[in-house]
Formats: C-alpha cells, structure tokens, sequence
C-alpha cells in the first residue's frame, strides 16, 4: 500500500503543475541571486561603505529587532496568559482588542508617536506650559534610536506572540493544569512543568516571526531616526543614480535574514498550533478585584499599539496647518480612490499568490525530493525584506526585461515575491488536514488532478486557505518600501499617500490616508476574527 | 453575534470591491486631480524630484490651463528617478523630469536621454544656469542658508559660515539634510571646487563628529529649528520662509552664510526640468516646460514657495533677501557636476547617512 501510495506520488502532479511551480521558484530566486551578483561586483568599487557605519548597521539592526521581539513577546504572552484562563468578564471583547493593533501598521505608530513624545513635541510642550518640567529637563529624545523604535514595533506586533500563545494555552492548559492541581501540585512546580514548557515554544515562535519583521522593517526606523539595513539601502538607492551600493548592502541583510530562517525553520518549522478538538469554552466569568485588574492591565497594555495612534489621527483631522502643508492634503474623494486602487491590488495579488502558493504547497508535500527543493526556493522572499525584494526586482528587469519598466507588472512582481512565502506556508499548514487517501479516492473515481483540487482539496482545508488569504491581504495593505520603490507614475497606494506627506514633515495630511488604511485593514481582520469565533462554534 | 458581524464585513468588502471596480480599469491613469474623469484626455508623465508638495499646485495650475491633459506625477528622490530615467532610456516612460538640482540634469543629458528643447522666454534666463544645448531648463534658484531657532540664539549668536558649525559649541544642536539629498549633494560638490577634497573631508567628519543630525529631507530640518530641538539648520533658504509662516513654531531666523572678507560666498543651486527624449507624449511634455517658465507660474514658485525665480524680472515673494548685494560663491556647473561622485564618497566615507 505504502509502495504504491510513492508510486502515485509523482504522477499526481501533472506537468502544468510543475511548469507553474519551477517558473514561481525562478521568479523568487533570480532577482534576489542577481542583487547578490550586483553587490559582489560592486564590492571595491565606488559604492564604498564605511567600516563604522557598516558596524553600527549591524548592530543597530540585530538589537532593535531582538528588543522589538522581546518587547512583543512580553506583551503578547502576558496578554494572553490574562485572557485566556477565562475568567475575565466580557471574554470576548479582550480577546478582539489585543488582536487590533494588526490593523494599524508600524509606521503609522512611529509617525504618532514621533508627533507626541519627540523633544519639544505635543506631550514636553505640554509639560512645559503646565510648569511641570522645562525643555530639555526629561530624555525625550529617548523616542529616536534604537529604543523608541523598538518599543513603537514591539507594541504594534504583540498579536504575532498573542495569536500563537492562546492558540497553546486555548488546546491544552486547561487540562493538564486541573490534573497537576488536582494532584496536588503547587503553583511553581504548575508553572514550572506544565505551563513553560507549553507556552515557551510558541512565544518563540511569535518572537521570531517579530525578528524577521523587524529585520525588514523600513517604515518605523526611517521615521525614528534609526539608521538600520533597509533605510541604509534605501538611502543608497535614493541617492545615487549608482544602484550597486544598494545592492552592496544588502548582502549582509539577506545573510542575516536568512540565517534567522534557517534557525526557524530547524527549530520552529514543523510546531503547527492548531486548536484541538477537545478545548473547552471558558469557565465561568469573575468579577472581582483580581479581573478587573487584569482586565485594566489589558487595555493599558494595548494603549501604545492602539490608543495613541487612533487618538492621535483623529485629532489631526481637522486641525490648522500652513499655506504649503494645505496643498498636500488629499481631498476625501483622492482618498477614497487611493483606498480603490489599494484594495483591488492587494485583492488581486493576495488571490494571485493564493492560489500559486496551494500549487506550490503541494508540490513542496507530493513532489518528492525535486519538489521539495523547488518549494523551498519559491519561498526565498521570505529572506528578502521588501526594500531588497524591490531593488533586486528593478535590478532585474532594467538588465534583461527593460520593457516591462514603468507599468504595474514590476510591482505585482515583487509583491508576489515577497508575500508568495507566506502563502506557501499557511497552505502548507492547511493541506495536512487532508488524507492523501482522499485524494487517491478522488481520483479512482474518474476525477481530474484540478477536479480532486475543486472538489476535495480546497473545500476540505477552506478555513486555512481563508485565513491564509487573510493574513497576505493584510500584508499586501500596509506594504510600503516595495511599493514605493516600484509604483508606477499616479499609482499610490494609502500606504505611499502616507508616507509621501510624512517624508515632508507633514503629518496632518497623513492622517486621513492612514485612518482609510486602518478602516480596510479592517476587512481582512474581520475574516480572521471569523475563523477563530468558527472553530471555537465547532467545537463548543 | 459571529454571523452578523461576518454578514456585515461581506457586504462592505462587497460594496467597496464594487466601488473600487471601476477605478480599477483607470486606476493606472488616475490623475493628481481626481476631479477629471474625461477619456479623452492626452496623459503627460511627470517624474518629479521635488517634494511632492512643492510642486502639486503648479501641476494643479498646468491642468486647470490645460483641461486636456492629464498629469502623472510620481515624486521621489532626484537620483532615484535619474537612475529609473536612464533604466528606462529604451522604453520611456516619463515625459518630463524635473530635478531639485541641475547637476541631476547635466548628468542625465550627458547620457542622452533628454531632447533639446529651447523655451520661448529662454534669452531671460541667466546664462551660467542654462543649458548650453538647451537639453534641461532652469526652473527657480535656492541659496543654501542657515536657519536659527531665536528662542536660543539671536542674531550675533548664530553662525555666520558652514565651517563655523564644526565648533564644538555647535556639538549636538545642527541639523541638515542627508546625502540623498540632491541639494545637499550639490552643495558639497561646490565646496570640493572651491575648495579641495580633503578639506572638504575634514569639513564633513567634523560635523559627524559635532553630531549633526541628518534628517531625509528639509522639512524635518525646518520643523525641528522651529519647535526649538535644534539650534540651527543647513537648509534652502525657502524652508525658513516657510518655517516662518506656520501657526506655531515660528520663531526663527536665517543667516545667509560665508559673506565675510575672505569667505566663499552663497553657494545657489537650480531647479530644473527637462523633456525625455522618445517619451510617450513630447509634445505636451515641451508644453509642460513652456508653462514652468511663464511669468505667472514663475510667480507662483516666487510666492507659495519663496524661491528666486530664474527669469529675472518676476518679482520676489514679501520678505524674501534679495540675491543681489550678497556675495555668491562663483561656480562652472562643469566642474561642479564632475565632482557629485566624489561628494557622495565623501559623505559615505564621512558616515553621513
């Protein structure tokens, strides 16, 4: 039967199949091989890089994503641990608002955070005029550098520690922890043996996948002064007609990112959380001193990554600026069609790589050794941070397609690139919830390989394949440096129509174009929200 | 609760994803001004290193003149859209590129991509700017200048030249733009021709290490000298003229440097703007340049953004110093554009982000 089931194993994939698949795989590596060619090429030349500052890249870079992912776990997991013992009132209303943050994107924090706490800004002139300090008497600048913007990331991501960390405490605590209590085990020995060893793995999870954000993140330390690899390489593409230099520096990013997925991928690769079968709805709910407690500490822990930046866009709605800052303010209806042209692309490209990542999650499950290889190397974006993704992708075309410069197709390349990973993985995940046999079934039966696709495959992993979607939509929402790279001439997105006013110093006209991006976000999270509140309906 | 709140999300994606369908198929073609929605319309690419903010109400103004065209703006940095001009010089994308520093354009005719183009009023501008070839037009002037915050200094206190910032009095209160910058860039060209390359480097590593602070464009300068975070700003003159019209914030001063015996002089740097060679819409592109150097759009560069337009005879903007009566740092944009490759290793070599 075994034998037979290999034997099948490769015939299942028909050669249409293998052609979209091999041709996604070349499509992720071939930039990002040639932005390494070009940097090694450049090495020496005139896109010199100065030893201090390439140290202090590095070591900017690694601390503020390591702080970042810290910062996130703590909360995260603090987060979760308060929810999900079940006894806070209003359950499920903590539960959606430690999720929110997701629809607000990092920058959008730094850019209100900046406004608020940076020296002589809104918060120490308020401190001022009260008498309550003098100018320069607080370290207000603490907001730049490496703290600020790691504290700014981390609150934005702690849903990436949250998420997995209830999903751990939510199959099994319950359980084990009655019977350990029950048998009289005391809280530290509770804590020690059941409650670590559960929770530390998927805390890690969520902390790396922080890292890697962090790694490629472009928006925030830009915006908080930090310089790190992506702002790095983005100054040298900016300022140079030369794009070596930029392609130069990102060789030691893509080493780091990738050693940081390797590490992932050995350690964390295969613990798939998924809700067990067997969890029971919460408790009872308690109102004493100790919930309300817990649940005050919730909503402060949830302020930085939520409440100062709503609060501070709706305030800048409508409030004074200059003659030159007036100009820049986008009418409602420029908002409305930027949100447009957002929505469709990332509708387009998420259902684009939705599908081209289920293809390639099964050839990397069914496609023996080759397919396997293939597989991982589709998955070679996750590696590249969007700034790199977009360079490699102009470097690209400009030497062999210079055709295909200046429309829409660089850009829903590199998006493709970069969020094809994570397609790949959720679908990965999604697909081992379906016997092999079911297919062979299918198949016996008189069905075509893309019928057994229609009828059996897709319906039976639906929710993973919707939150996949979700989750890349999402992405593809707030993604800035690729697009900003690579938008063609009267295409931008919210998130550019964000950070275009922000690179002049004008935050008030960001602020519609933000609150639009956080009312879209919305959609996706909605469908998140969905799929849990589903699986926990299933199972009650 | 779930299916309500689920029915409710699907018919706002629904509704919007209809919404957005149309602007879907002329999302591409969508126009600065989103007010014009005739097909007809002839469209006209403009790559603009200029802030975007700065150059937005004189394309608003071209269309309003123009009701037949429609104008695509995509600003960015100078070098950037310089080197995504040169990527494209086979299949050109842009009509017209504009630049905040004639160096850029220099440069890029050099390689070819332009197409000559000579205006009408073209015996009005200043000889040493222009073009020999008519291949790029200057459009305004900026003199390179520092703004003080008057809370902390007053006029005797503040520095009177770029060399005057390596003090270390100045340690930790200077902020400028960084290398990117195409102004900053051009500036510090001028300088290694006045001057030499390593005094130059000693000049750059001594504000590094007087931790000046190099911010991505002027306007954080501006904002910072006026909200009083720093002391002093290397910046276009302009940015204190506008600093010094905003509600708050306001309290600032500007000192034109390097006017003493024995001192360099201003250094002044171009606008310019330039019709793409093979474009896809030349004819309104050479229109669209036209336009930029109109006495009525000269005037608007002169008052919404306090610039020294290129023809001579539009006046100033209100309060705005007057060129003449200062001493400007003499200048070959030859020589100066010969040396942008070696300012940009002085400043990678420096540390200067």
């Amino acid at each position: 039967m075994t034998e037979s089931v290999a034997q099948n194993a490769t015939p299942r994939i028909p050669a249409w199949h293998w052609t979209i698949v091999g041709c996604a795989a070349l499509l992720a590596l071939l930039p990002a091989v040639y932005t390494v060619y070009r940097g090694y090429e450049a090495i020496g030349g005139v896109a010199q890089i100065n030893g201090t500052l390439l140290w202090t890249l590095v070591q900017n870079t690694i601390v503020y994503a390591l702080l970042a992912a810290l910062i996130a776990g703590c909360i995260g997991t603090t987060q979760a641990l308060l929810i999900e013992n079940g006894r806070l009132p209003f359950w499920g209303f903590w539960r959606i608002l430690v999720a929110l943050p997701l629809v607000i994107p990092p920058y959008v924090s730094a850019l209100t955070f900046l406004t608020l706490l940076r020296p002589h800004g809104m918060f120490e002139k308020w401190l001022v005029s009260n008498g309550l300090t003098e100018f320069g008497a607080l370290p207000f600048d603490g907001i730049f550098g490496v703290f600020g913007s790691a504290f700014v990331l981390g609150t934005s991501l702690s849903p990436y520690v949250y998420f997995p960390v209830s999903a751990v405490l939510q199959s099994r605590s319950q359980h084990l922890s009655e019977l350990a209590r029950i048998t009289g085990a005391s809280t530290t020995r509770r804590i020690r043996h059941i409650l670590l060893p559960m929770v530390l793995p998927a805390m890690g999870g969520g902390m790396l996948l922080v890292l890697l954000y962090a790694l490629a993140d472009f928006g925030v330390p830009a915006l908080l002064r930090l310089p790190t690899f992506s702002t790095a390489i983005y100054a040298r593409y900016a300022g140079s007609v030369d794009r070596s230099g930029a392609a130069l520096l990102s060789i030691p990013l893509i080493a780091i990112t990738a050693l940081l997925i390797f590490v992932q991928d050995r350690f964390f690769g295969h613990g798939v959380t998924q809700i067990n079968r067997s969890w029971k709805p919460p408790v009872t709910q308690q109102f004493n001193l100790k919930t309300v407690l817990f649940c005050a500490l919730i909503t402060v822990s949830v302020i930085p990554a939520l409440g100062v930046p709503l609060g501070m866009l709706l305030t800048w709605i409508g409030s004074p600026v200059s003659a030159v800052e007036r100009a820049s303010i986008m009418p409602f209806g420029s908002i409305v069609s930027a949100a447009g042209r957002t929505l469709v692309l990332s509708f387009l490209v998420a259902t684009g790589v939705e599908v081209l990542g289920l293809l390639v999650a099964r050839v990397l499950r069914h496609g023996g050794k080759l397919g396997y290889a293939v597989g991982r190397i589709a998955q070679i974006g996750y590696a590249l941070p969007g700034i790199v993704v977009g360079l490699s992708v102009v470097l690209m075309l400009s030497a062999f397609v210079p055709a295909l410069l200046g429309g829409i197709i660089p850009l829903v390349i590199a998006l493709t690139i970069r969020f094809l990973p994570q397609a790949i993985q959720g679908m990965d995940v999604s697909l081992r919830l379906v016997t092999p046999s079911l297919e062979d079934a299918g198949r016996l039966l008189g069905q075509t390989p893309l019928g057994v696709l229609r009828y059996i495959i897709v319906p039976l992993s639906a929710s993973g394949i919707r939150s996949t979607w979700a989750l890349v939509f999402l992405g593809l929402l707030k993604e800035l440096p690729a697009t900003l790279l690579l938008r063609p001439a009267g295409f931008d997105t919210l998130a550019v129509r964000i950070w275009m006013p922000t690179s002049d110093g004008f935050v008030v006209s960001a602020a519609g174009p933000a609150l639009a991006l956080i009312v879209c976000a919305f959609v996706p999270f909605i469908a998140l929200q969905w799929r849990t509140s589903e699986h926990l309906k299933t199972q009650s | 609760m779930t299916p309500l709140f689920v029915r409710v999300a699907s018919i706002a994606l629904l509704v919007v994803m209809s919404a957005c369908g149309t602007q879907a198929t002329s999302g591409v073609n969508e126009s600065v001004n989103d007010s014009s929605t005739n097909l007809e319309k002839r469209t006209l690419v403009v790559y603009s290193g200029r802030s975007e903010a700065l150059i937005k109400p004189i394309i608003d103004a071209y269309m309003i003149t123009h009701p037949s065209v429609n104008v695509l703006l995509k600003a960015g940095k100078d070098n950037e859209l310089a080197a995504t001009i040169l990527e494209e010089k086979n299949t050109p994308q842009a009509d017209v590129y504009i630049t905040t520093n004639f160096l850029t354009s220099l440069a890029l005719a050099r390689d070819g991509v332009f197409v000559a183009h000579t205006v009408p009023n073209a015996a009005e501008i200043p000889a040493q700017y222009a073009s020999p070839e008519a291949m790029w037009t200057p459009i305004t002037l900026r003199a390179r200048v520092l703004m003080y915050n008057t809370d902390q200094l007053t006029a005797e206190q503040a520095p009177t030249s770029i060399q005057a910032l390596t003090d270390p009095k100045w340690a930790g209160r200077v902020a400028a733009a960084n290398s990117t910058n195409g102004a900053m860039q051009a500036h510090i060209a001028t300088l290694i021709t006045r001057t030499s390359p390593s005094a130059v480097q000693t000049l750059l590593t001594g504000l590094v290490k007087n931790n000046v602070t190099f911010f991505g464009g002027h306007t954080d300068v501006r904002k910072a000298v006026g909200s009083g975070e720093f002391a002093v700003g290397l910046v276009n003159h302009y940015y204190y003229e506008l600093q010094k019209r905003e509600p708050t914030d306001n309290k600032v001063g500007v000192m034109y440097p390097d006017q003493a015996e024995g001192e360099m002089g201003l250094v002044l740097n171009a606008t310019a703007a330039a019709v793409v060679k093979g474009g896809p819409n030349t004819a309104d592109a050479q229109d669209f340049v036209d336009f930029l150097l109109q006495p009525d759009t000269q005037k608007l560069f002169a008052e919404l953004n306090f610039e020294y337009p290129i023809i001579p005879s539009v006046p100033l903007a209100e309060g705005v110093t007057p060129l003449t009566g200062l001493k400007i740092a003499a200048f070959s944009i030859a020589d100066m554009e010969a040396q942008v490759p070696a300012a940009q290793a002085l400043m990678a070599g420096a540390g200067i982000p």
